[in-house]
């Protein structure tokens, strides 16, 4: 069962799996059950954000920069309580981040240096780091009961849980302090190390480029205080017992592969799965030891062949989840046949996540 | 024939029996017609090391590590570390260490910016190796005699969206030549299954599971002509198996499958 009674739910796993769907669905279950969820999605496929309202980030770069990007919307729908979703903007979280600590003039600077756009565009470190920031305003945020994350679809998905370290790490790198440093230091060798390091890498990348690096750095300096202790609230967050931990899989090696390193990098870090869930099973409702009869022979041969086939991958599949599923509590979520178009079909999705009734407004923890 | 592996999990060897690729290439396999398939990994840990020790700079790069000066450089201009391995594979490419490399590159997210880093470096890298080392892979990347990407999907909405924007992105971004997209995992019909399901009665579970697999097919037929209308390129499509993982005999049955097809005409 998923532990609904915490407020931040985080679902972790592969690309490609449902994540995002799932995310959307626990929204459903929660906003079914009377809460106020808030659902925060990364990078939503086409038809899911149609149903969600809303816009894709490279449908809005289109636009011209929609400043709600970041902002969650009110999703319509039969339920008692309220479902919210936004989608994760990891240049604008940033660039406010910069204004916050840093004010206007130190902002301008940072955004002018050629090298801010790559580091906030590329997602790798950096827009986990946003994920994590954007989730900890919105469980602040009175508007909601429960946020939902759903997390980037990064190399290895458990960068989200560095992700805050992250960015503190390379404010206080060692060649960071090497550059700037050297008129300060007392110790002459700490500045012929700096200029051996700065003059290979600059025969490396060019010296361009490390004068862009270095710039770069000085304007973020003095930044580094207040994304320090920012970094600590939210990596006390995700420590917390305030998040619940949701592994999104499917039944196939590959994603498997993956969905198992996250389980033992989160066992490492002390923290456990709440929850597994392993998505788009192949349907077997009630065909095991099925026998077809009446009708057409023919009939019962196709209807035979067809149901042989999803057998055979069905056990096929709980045999390979069956280390994953033992060691957590676990749901299996069976595939649909067509793909989601409306609230309505996203509904039937979390009704299939069989939310406790009993825990809505029940805020107390395990 | 040479099969690179990128770091990561994509599991390349395990259908011959090797969990991991090595740095250093393994055969794979032998044919009877002479052909010899191998396999390696590239990391791009190990492609700086090598470099840094064929330009003469070996003894300064631990320094250069330790003093974290790679890993400031790399997350500031991140496609460094993906310019090492594509400067690595343009070196075999070179040595013409194969007459074909098939190299698996990471997933269409990741694969515009794996492939853009050469192009963002030579931008932003104004004199030095690393823009050699960009201009050099560039040049592989425009000539369509040496280089193509062959673009893989899945019959399904995400997938074939994701594909369509990475085949443009590739294709305006990066001036790289596009080949075949090879659709895999496409589910066969049952002959009869439409029909028998009509004269029965739908609510049943053999019925509800044929329904299913209808629906399931009538999705993947919208979403193939969605992607054979918004991307003009030859066609493949790979069978799915109903099996979790392919093995040995999976890989030589989708093989054969795409022999056949090129051999219609499609190549």
């Amino acid at each position: 069962m998923i532990s609904w009674q915490r407020p931040v739910q985080i679902c972790l796993g592969p690309g490609g799996v449902g994540k995002t769907t799932i995310s959307a669905a626990s929204g459903i279950a929660g906003a079914l059950a009377g809460e106020r969820v808030v659902v925060l999605t990364i990078d939503p496929a086409r038809r899911l954000a149609d149903v969600l309202g809303l816009v894709r980030p490279s449908a809005r770069a289109l636009g011209g920069g929609d400043a709600l990007g970041n902002e969650p919307r009110l999703v319509p729908g039969p339920w008692p309580g309220e479902l919210w979703a936004a989608m994760l903007d990891p240049a604008e979280t940033l660039t406010g981040l910069i204004r916050r600590y840093g004010g206007e003039q130190q902002a301008e600077r940072v955004l002018a240096n050629p090298l801010f756009a790559p580091i906030s565009a590329s997602l790798s470190g950096i827009g986990e780091y946003m994920a994590a920031e954007r989730l900890r305003e919105l469980h602040l945020d009175p508007r909601f009961d429960r946020v939902v994350i759903d997390t980037p679809p990064s190399r290895h998905a458990v960068d989200f849980l560095d992700s805050p370290q992250r960015l503190t790490n390379f404010v206080d790198n060692r060649f960071y302090r090497l550059v700037l440093a050297p008129r300060r230091a007392l110790v002459r060798s700490v500045s012929v190390a700096a200029k051996l390091v700065v003059r290979t890498t600059a025969r490396l990348v060019g010296a361009e480029l490390v004068d862009d690096v270095i710039a770069l750095f000085a304007d973020l300096s003095g930044l580094d205080q207040g994304f320090r202790q920012r970094a600590v609230e939210t990596s006390a967050l995700l420590d917390g017992p305030d998040c619940a931990y949701l592994l999104v899989t499917t039944a196939r090696h590959e994603p498997l592969r993956e969905a198992r390193w996250i389980r033992n990098n989160l066992t490492r870090r002390h923290k456990s799965i709440d929850t597994v869930i392993v998505n788009r099973l192949s349907p077997a409702a009630g065909l095991e030891n099925l026998i077809i009869t009446g009708g057409r022979k023919a009939d019962r041969a196709a209807l035979q062949a067809n149901v042989d086939q999803l057998l055979s991958l069905r056990r096929q599949e709980d045999e390979l989840v069956a280390d994953v599923t033992r060691s957590s509590s676990a749901l299996g979520i069976e595939d649909r046949g067509a793909p989601i178009r409306s609230i309505e079909d996203l509904a039937e999705v979390a009704a299939q996540l069989r939310p406790l009734p009993a825990a809505a407004g029940d805020r107390s923890r395990r | 024939m040479l099969l690179v592996e990128l770091e990561g999990h994509s599991n390349l060897g395990s259908p011959f029996g090797h969990d991991r690729l090595p740095y250093e290439a393994v055969t794979l396999l032998t044919t009877k017609a002479g052909g010899v398939l191998r396999g390696r990994q590239i990391t791009p840990d190990l492609a700086l090391q090598e470099y840094l020790d064929a330009s003469g700079l070996g003894r300064v790069s631990s320094r250069l590590v330790r003093s974290g000066a790679v890993e400031v450089v790399a997350t500031a201009a991140p496609g460094i570390r993906d310019l090492l391995a594509l400067g690595k594979i343009r070196q075999l490419e070179q040595r013409r260490e194969a007459d074909l490399i098939v190299v698996d590159a990471p997933a269409a997210g990741h694969a515009v910016t794996f492939l853009r880093a050469p192009t963002g470096l030579a931008t932003a890298a104004s004199s030095g190796p690393v823009r050699y080392q960009a201009e050099q892979v560039l040049e592989l990347f425009g000539d369509a005699s040496r280089c193509q990407v062959v673009l893989v999907t899945l019959p399904e909405e995400a997938p074939v969206t994701e594909v369509i924007e990475t085949a443009f992105s590739l294709e305006d971004l990066v001036g790289l030549h596009l080949g075949p997209v090879v659709v895999n995992s496409c589910w066969p019909a049952i002959d009869g299954l439409d029909a028998a399901l009509a004269r029965r009665d739908a609510t049943c579970p053999a019925e509800r599971a044929a329904r299913y697999r209808l629906d399931r097919i009538a999705a993947q037929t919208d979403e193939l002509a969605r992607l054979r209308a918004e991307l003009p390129l030859p066609q493949l499509e790979l069978p799915f198996l109903f099996t979790t993982a392919v093995d040995r005999a999976g890989v030589d049955q989708l093989a054969d499958v795409l022999v056949e097809q090129l051999d219609r005409g499609l190549g």
